[in-house]
């Protein structure tokens, strides 16, 4: 296809969707699962069935004219085939489930790897499903019994929630002579964290200890003795601890407590608001890497100390979130 | 209601533990379902986070025998299920049985133990008896292992293979106690001194009927469902090299109804199966080479995208 | 989108439709062609199969040459449709080895469609049209192939299984739908364009020439010329003369037919003829001859309205016939035919021998009208001398060579066929002064007993002749071969002189008459369906084919029914089997939807009713309410819970009806 038709259908599109809505039954955010019906479901000859139209006219028209019976039986049939494939390219959509989107957050800049999860509502299988995402192209089947994943990749341009715009499902099962559409947007979002600042910005110093509140580290005596256990090495027992409960205690080697820091938004001086979460989000990321505990200070917000995976996207999330519209 | 009174010591039993245990409300549940369903627990921390006052606490309160094994690579298999000596003034050999001859079992620090050592904690887990010298020596009943495990990579360390980690029916993470909490146990009275002080709320043999309840608790088709669709589930992910065993899956169910049970219900719910499932999950799921996040984390997710049939 | 190149499953599929297309036009394609595009076939598949790419084009342009070179030097004209078929078959196995994406092989698919079709000008018999469904099933299966975008599968081919229930639905309305739709498409009463002249110009059969000795050997011909269904009791075979055209003109090699010239057409009777009282009627299915002869026992009385029966006798037709064509007729066996107007002028060219040919056969019809006394005496003479002269009959005889064909056969090798034999005695008959022609046309018939129809097949195909026994008489029709071979004419040509296993097997002879029945019913039924035909079928369903309404009514009702039929399989989903409980519970879920609370799918009841709860604190209790009962019924299998449920459920829509301030 030549670009400028390819330009031409683009453009007819972007009318049609914009004039009518309706039509192209762009759902707007539908609860999951989405069953596709025939409320939503289109129609219409593909290419190939309008070529296959021709070619059957012009061999019914010699068969008549010829009057030619076997011809003419040859020539209806494949119109019969077609005319019952067009309700078996319907019945392809017909009942297909949207049961299920997913998509795991990701940074600004990257892209959200959207799966869409389809199965068969009635458990037919089938053949052959496409789905369209802007310009990029997935094929699937669906066999009975089986829920299928259709990966979409979406950039990620803004922090905050990211919702795919509509996804199409179409098929053109089983021979090609039909195209049949429908399209679905479904509440699914995911959320898009700041870009982290690269390249990086040293870590704020260690504060003093107490600073933070929380755990003070001092006597960590229980945390330390604990009671022998058959396998302990003799050498390990703190005798004295142990004279005084009289039972047997073992001392345990030191744990390093983790250090600590205050990641703060409002310690960033002469950046804009953008730069600054950028900037929060990768100390977020190294403190996490390096195994701080941390705090990080939002205006209206205090999140931690802590550490740990939770943590950490408990951070990313209010980074993400922080200062939008509407959240 | 009868179910809710037989209940009652064992929800008494769980309140002295939370005491003890601040902060811990969801992990110290987990772990009574562990002991309900006739289960093993794995615990995966750093040390100091109060796994020995876990085992303590819940020895003390469901009145079971305790014993504690700090497994090092020195130790030998006869360390822990014990050994035969000839006795000369009998004139025969006379059975010393090991610190596993107890009802509740720590196992500190698992994978620091020989995987001899290792399979024989299994072994003793898995049948609920011991074989020393061709005899066999039964444990006592009920017999529950907490084993915990040092999730930090140490030099010195034999990781648990993946079909020994099958045994084990939950396992969770306490995590460092959260601030209050923290504060709150740094203020109160030292916590051997309170473990001490603890007072049994159950029977062994009250515990026994509760786990029969348990095991016969109704599972209707749908839950029974709902549990295949989390156990398929993983076994389909790409993040997931070996998804579910079908034991986990029993396993799973065998949870579930203990959470039931605990919740005074007398059927599973798709809450029962969904409480439980990351702690059946997490330590099971062989994760692909580029697979981000832990085992945990998946579950979870997995949880949260699997559509209640 | 770029067309996506054809996987090596989807190229074999398109090679796999394209050969069983290709398959029955071997049949008539001339060997050497059909064997080198069967062999750039199987070269392109070797080549797919090793590595993707399409021929280059010093391959493709001296292929395309010689596919050219080859149809026109073979076809002559190649605007003619036989030629056009084999081009078209020719430059679509091009196409094949260029063709490496889905656009490509989908035209070639439909090209096939396209061929399928055209092999019904070749050949409209039984056997070939449920063969034709093999390809056309087949280019439909590799359209379901070639259309799976890419990782995908087709499903039909490779997991029948699964689709088998939507392939037999497929059918199960398109087969009957198709047999509607054949039998009310209106068929034209003319063609809209050209004739319908078959474009196979050379059939195998009677030709109206006859150059006996140039050929030396009758091929057994077993192909139907017609079939025959007596209205009352039929003939005995050895008095069926199917009368066929004329021949008068001899010039020493050939014979020809009389050459009309100019103003001395010597006229004729135009159809319809119905025949007399006592005449013998019936009902002749004629096979396509593409010649404008039509066949009646001798001598006709009755036939059609657009033929015309010739002062020879014969009867010919307006147009050629070259689709199955059934006519009514009707003939007096008793009579004779009577000479034509200008008769004298006709009794000269019936006595005309080209000079210098054949002069001891000359000599010997000279001798024998010396010495006769009238013409009867001749005739006997010379059938005599048949018989007692040794000749012999013959499917295999020796060829004749010399300038002086028929001395060399009545003096010489003595042994021939009908044609010889018919030759031979018109030839002594002119010499001896007695008027006489040949007459071309079939003898005989098999009746079949399994559907009591007379078939009439070409190796019937039969010369005798007719002689003036008076200048002022009727044509006497006299059969040389019978001297010769009395059997030929008694028992048929399918019994004289062939005694082999499948002549004599009954089983074999039964099972063969039995295909031809069908064969039989199937022209009826099918292939003669035509604006008469159709006209019947509706006045059968008491529809006036020629009302529009009616006609209108009768489409729009057909295809309600199949539209409605349709229909029903559409929207017949099978349903999973649904829990009550869950039935009820999701129409809660949508309820509260509506309300704001959506419900995730991974959701448990107790938890969802806790949110939902939260939310809309007004309607808390109701709402427990019924997420308990739905727990209960659904996942305790408490059946009284149902009730409850129901209760909630109602009590809920009460409340949540209410508005709420």
């Amino acid at each position: 296809m030549s670009a400028a038709l390819r330009r031409a259908r683009a453009a007819f599109w972007q009318q049609v969707d914009r004039r009518l809505p309706n039509l192209t039954r762009r759902h707007r955010f539908e609860a999951l699962p989405i069953a596709l019906n025939q409320r939503r479901i289109y129609i219409v000859p593909s290419g190939f069935g309008l070529m296959f139209a021709v070619m059957l006219f012009a061999i019914l028209a010699g068969a008549l004219n010829y009057n030619n019976n076997g011809a003419l039986l040859f020539g209806l049939l494949p119109v019969s085939l077609a005319v019952v494939s067009m309700h078996q390219t319907f019945r392809n959509l017909n009942q297909l489930q949207l049961v299920q989107v997913h998509a795991d957050p990701v940074f600004c800049g990257e892209s959200a790897l959207f799966s869409f999860h389809f199965n068969a509502a009635d458990g037919r299988t089938r053949f052959g499903i496409t789905g369209r995402y802007l310009d990029t192209y997935r094929h699937i089947d669906v066999r009975s019994g089986e829920t299928r994943r259709l990966d979409v990749p979406v950039p990620a341009l803004a922090r905050g929630w990211l919702s795919p715009a509509p996804l199409r499902i179409s098929t053109v099962w089983p021979f090609g002579l039909f195209f049949a559409w429908s399209y679905l947007h479904s509440q699914a979002r995911t959320l898009v964290y700041p870009r982290p600042e690269s390249p990086a910005a040293p870590l704020p110093a260690v504060p003093d200890a107490g600073k933070l509140g929380g755990t003070d580290p001092g006597d960590d005596d229980l945390r330390s003795l604990r009671d022998y256990a058959a396998g302990d090495s003799p050498r390990m027992i703190a005798w004295k601890a142990s004279a005084r409960t009289g039972e047997l205690l073992v001392r345990q080697l030191e744990v390093p407590r983790a250090k600590e820091t205050i990641l703060d938004f409002d310690a960033i001086i002469g950046l804009d608001l953008e730069r600054k979460l950028s900037r929060l989000t990768r100390w977020v990321l190294d403190a996490d890497r390096t195994g701080l505990r941390y705090r990080l200070d939002l205006p209206g917000q205090k999140i931690g100390p802590d550490q740990g995976h939770t943590h950490r996207l408990r951070c990313l999330k209010a980074l993400a979130q922080y200062a939008l519209a509407g959240s | 209601m009868s179910a809710a009174d037989d209940l009652k010591p064992l929800l008494a039993a769980r309140d002295q533990i939370n005491e003890i245990l601040v902060g811990k409300l969801a992990e110290v549940h987990l772990s009574l379902v562990s002991v309900l369903a006739g289960g093993h627990l794995l615990l995966e921390d750093l040390p100091g986070v109060g796994k020995t006052t876990l085992a303590h606490a819940l020895a003390a309160s469901l009145d079971l025998g305790f014993g504690r094994v700090q497994f090092t690579s020195d130790l030998l298999p006869a360390d822990l299920v014990g050994v035969s000596v000839f006795d000369p003034n009998a004139r025969r050999f006379d059975f010393h049985s090991g610190p596993i001859f107890t009802q509740l079992l720590l196992a500190d620090e698992i994978n620091r133990g020989t995987p001899k050592l290792q399979s024989a904690l299994l072994e003793a887990m898995a049948e609920g008896q011991v074989t020393v010298d061709g005899v066999s020596h039964t444990l006592p009943k009920p017999f529950i292992v907490i084993a915990t495990q040092n999730p930090i990579e140490q030099s010195g360390t034999f990781a648990l293979p993946e079909s020994q980690l099958d045994r084990f029916l939950l396992s969770m993470s306490l995590g460092y106690p959260d601030a209050t909490a923290e504060k709150m146990l740094l203020g109160a009275r030292e916590r051997r001194q309170a473990i001490a002080e603890l007072k049994p709320k159950l029977s062994a043999e009250q515990l026994m009927a509760l786990r029969g309840k348990a095991e016969n608790l109704h599972a209707s088709a749908a839950a029974i469902e709902y549990a295949y669709a989390l156990i398929s589930s993983t076994r389909s992910d790409k993040r997931v090299r070996i998804g579910l065993s079908p034991r986990a899956g029993i396993g799973l169910l065998r949870a579930a109804k203990a959470h039931a049970l605990l919740a005074a219900r007398t059927h599973v719910l798709p809450e029962d199966l969904q409480a439980v499932f990351v702690a059946v999950a997490r330590h099971r799921l062989v994760l692909a080479a580029d697979a981000s996040g832990d085992g945990a984390s998946i579950s979870r997710d997995l949880l949260a995208h699997v559509p209640i049939p | 989108m770029r067309s996506p190149v054809l996987s090596p499953r989807q190229f074999d599929w398109l090679l796999i439709a394209f050969s069983a297309t290709l398959a029955p036009h071997l049949m008539w394609l001339p060997l050497m062609y059909g064997l080198m595009l069967g062999s750039i076939l199987v070269l392109r598949y070797v080549q797919r199969r090793r590595y993707v790419r399409a021929w280059p084009g010093w391959i493709k342009f001296p292929l395309l040459i010689a596919v050219l070179v080859f149809v026109v030097a073979e076809f002559g004209n190649p605007l003619a449709r036989q030629a056009g078929s084999a081009a078209l078959i020719g430059l679509t196995v091009l196409k094949l080895i260029e063709s490496e994406n889905q656009g490509d092989g989908l035209r070639a698919l439909l090209v096939c469609l396209f061929l399928n079709s055209v092999q019904f000008l070749f050949d409209q018999s039984l056997l070939v049209t449920v063969y034709m469904l093999i390809p056309t099933i087949l280019v439909f299966v590799a359209m379901n192939e070639l259309v799976a975008p890419p990782g995908t599968s087709g499903g039909i081919a490779g997991e029948f299984m699964r689709v088998g229930k939507e392939v037999v639905v497929l059918l199960a309305i398109a087969l009957p739908l198709t047999v509607f739709l054949f039998l009310s498409v209106p068929r034209f009463e003319s063609p809209l364009w050209g004739t319908r002249d078959n474009p196979w110009e050379a059939k195998t059969g009677l030709s109206d020439e006859m150059r006996p000795g140039s050929i030396t050997e009758l091929l057994a011909d077993d192909s139907p010329v017609m079939r025959v269904t007596f209205d009352s009791a039929p003939p005995a075979t050895s008095e069926m003369y199917w009368r066929g055209p004329v021949l008068v003109n001899f010039d020493g090699e050939t014979w020809r037919r009389r050459a009309w010239r100019g103003a001395t057409h010597l006229g004729e009777i135009a159809g319809p003829q119905f025949g007399g009282q006592s005449d013998l009627a019936y009902e002749v299915m004629l096979e396509p001859t593409d010649r404008n002869w039509v066949f009646a026992l001798d001598v006709a009385t009755g036939f059609p309205a657009d033929v015309k029966q010739q002062v020879e006798g014969h009867l010919l037709r307006a147009t050629r016939t070259t689709t199955v064509w059934v006519y009514r007729a009707a003939s007096d066996l008793g009579a004779s035919l009577a000479q034509g107007p200008a008769p004298y002028m006709y009794r000269r060219e019936t006595l005309r021998l080209p000079e210098n040919f054949n002069p001891q056969s000359i000599a010997l019809g000279q001798r024998w009208a010396a010495e006769a006394v009238d013409r009867r005496e001749i005739v006997d003479r010379a059938l005599q001398h048949f018989r007692i002269e040794n000749f012999s009959y013959t499917l295999t005889p020796p060829r004749l060579v010399g300038r002086h064909r028929v001395d060399e056969f009545l003096f010489e090798t003595r042994s021939g066929f009908c044609e010889h034999y018919a030759q031979a005695f018109v030839v002594l008959m002119r010499a001896a002064g007695v008027p006489a022609r040949v007459v071309t046309g079939y003898m005989g018939a098999e009746r079949n007993r399994s559907s009591d129809y007379y078939l009439v097949r070409n190796r019937d195909a039969h010369a005798w002749a007719e002689v003036l026994l008076s200048d002022d008489g009727l044509w006497t029709r006299i059969d040389p071969t019978a001297a010769v071979a009395p059997d030929r004419i008694s028992l048929g040509s399918g019994r004289y002189d062939d005694d082999s296993f499948f002549a004599r097997d009954p089983w074999w002879q039964a099972i063969r008459m039995r295909t031809d029945a069908l064969q039989h019913w199937f022209n009826a039924m099918v292939v003669r369906f035509d604006t008469m035909r159709q006209r019947e079928f509706f006045s059968d369903l008491g529809i006036d084919s020629s009302d529009w309404r009616q006609l209108g009514l009768w489409m729009a009702g057909g295809i309600a029914v199949f539209g409605l039929a349709m229909s029903i399989w559409m929207f017949a989903r099978r349903r999973m089997p649904i829990d009550p409980a869950l039935a009820r519970y999701r129409s809660f879920q949508r309820r509260l939807a509506k309300l704001g609370v959506a419900a995730r799918p991974s959701e448990g009841p107790l938890d969802y009713a806790e949110r939902a709860a939260q939310q809309l604190p007004s309607l808390r209790d109701a709402i427990l309410d019924v997420s308990r009962s739905y727990a209960a019924a659904r996942y305790a299998d408490d059946a009284a819970a149902l009730v409850s449920l129901d209760e909630a459920l109602r009590r809920f829509a009460g409340l949540a009806r209410t508005p709420r301030s």
